[in-house]
């Protein structure tokens, strides 16, 4: 058939297949920053916790200790029992946040370094195997699984792996099913309507990161480095002045108490 | 309905919940660090030099816009994206800003009529490596002063320099 001939049904199925491609594209570029977002903010996130992070929860806990040795020395002393109180529960959350993390940040590469290949392969990959795109609901369960390989291995670093996923979901029989024009047109609409939402739910995931205290911390960060100051490292510092302070004094509170 | 499945599954697979897990010991650090920074707020205000903020995603270009302006006898702040921008806009005041018009997040046009509310007086200047006649029209609706392309020139953007001084000075 000449493209003359086109039915009311083939128009409308063009015009919704080039909508479609348009949503992919936004949907893989969206996805994308996404992950990328993610990545960098794991990667400052290790940073620092090697940096500083450790330090609080060092802090934290040698102030604990400081007030408990005083809270123990004066017993009557409500102030000094609530202060080690909230010396204790502090530490706690620290090192909770601290434990946290380091059950997380296993799985990630230290240092996140994106790349045009890297950034290339994901849009291509988004735009095949992304679970708003399947209908069918074991499709979709399986795309889930591989969208998961296909960030995590973005996440690293990892092309190599990138290019085995795409190179086997191309050979993927689910690619080259027929369907009459009706049935396509219907399917183009549903994942249209799925794309859209996806695309909200992952601006909206954005949005949220950037509202993170981690992520506001990382662009201050950012934000001196481009002036040439470290202030991560002037804060490590400064912990150190203070861990060290503490424990002086946490000496001198135990000597002070077995005289 | 199998859409919402799809959505709610995904979310689980994301990891954005690592950010929050820290939230008390960055909230630490970003307090702390407040009293380290070569950026504070107090010392944009002290001093009668002008106050410019330069808006850019981009490191180097952050980082050349504000050493010329230092140079210039400017005090410069900056933002990496037009909310930074807008959030600083709401707390300080700037003589002039810089604002290139492509940057993720929130882009330069859509920032810009957040920081003309913000500052009504101050010269915006739009910096983008493309200039199209639509982008001008709306740069220029929206309340942009100047505009200056990239790469670039030293001599133009003295000139923009100048104009403001001299509005300073009188």
């Amino acid at each position: 058939m000449s493209t003359l001939e086109l039915t009311p049904e083939e128009k409308e199925f063009a015009s919704k297949r080039q909508i479609l491609s348009d949503k992919e594209e936004q949907l893989a570029e969206k996805e994308l920053e996404f992950s990328t977002l993610q990545a960098e903010l794991k990667s400052f996130q290790i940073e620092y916790f090697t940096k500083v992070g450790f330090k609080y929860v060092e802090l934290d806990r040698l102030q604990a200790v400081l007030d408990k040795l005083l809270a123990s020395r004066s017993p009557s002393d409500d102030h000094a029992r609530k202060t080690a109180y909230e010396s204790r529960q502090r530490a706690e959350q620290s090192s909770r946040e601290a434990d946290a993390f380091k059950s997380i940040s296993e799985k990630t590469a230290s240092k996140f370094e994106s790349s045009a290949e890297l950034k290339s392969i994901y849009r291509e990959l988004a735009k095949l195997v992304h679970p708003d795109l399947a209908l069918d609901q074991a499709e979709k369960e399986r795309r889930h699984l591989l969208m998961q390989q296909v960030n995590e291995a973005y996440q690293a670093g990892d092309i190599k792996k990138l290019r085995d996923i795409l190179e086997s979901e191309k050979m993927s029989p689910e690619r080259v099913k027929g369907d009459d024009i009706g049935s396509s047109l219907v399917k183009i609409i549903r994942k249209i309507a799925q794309i859209e939402k996806r695309i909200e739910v992952v601006k909206l995931r954005i949005a949220e990161l950037w509202k993170t205290e981690m992520f506001l911390l990382k662009e201050k960060v950012k934000a001196e480095r481009a002036i040439g100051k470290d202030i991560l490292e002037q804060l490590a510092k400064s912990l150190d002045g203070k861990i060290s302070a503490l424990k002086t004094q946490i000496s001198k509170s135990e000597t002070h108490r077995s005289t | 309905m199998p859409d919402e499945k799809s959505g709610q599954a995904l979310e689980r697979r994301t990891p954005d919940g690592i950010a929050n897990l820290s939230a008390t010991l960055a909230r630490r650090a970003l307090d702390d660090i407040s009293g380290m920074s070569t950026l504070r707020q107090n010392d944009i205000l002290v001093t009668n030099a002008p106050n410019v903020l330069v808006v850019d995603d981009e490191d180097v270009m952050v980082k050349l816009l504000c050493e010329l302006f230092s140079e210039q006898g400017f005090r410069p702040d900056f933002a990496y994206n037009g909310k930074g921008a807008v959030e600083k806009t709401a707390t300080n005041k700037y003589q002039l800003i810089t604002l290139n018009v492509v940057m993720p997040g929130m882009d330069g046009l859509t920032a810009l009529p957040l920081i003309r509310a913000n500052l009504p007086e101050t010269t915006i200047i739009m910096i983008s490596g493309n200039f199209y006649p639509e982008i001008v029209a709306e740069a220029k609706r929206l309340g942009a002063d100047a505009y200056l392309s990239k790469p670039l020139k030293t001599d133009e953007l003295s000139e923009i320099i100048r104009r403001v001084m001299n509005k300073q000075h009188t």
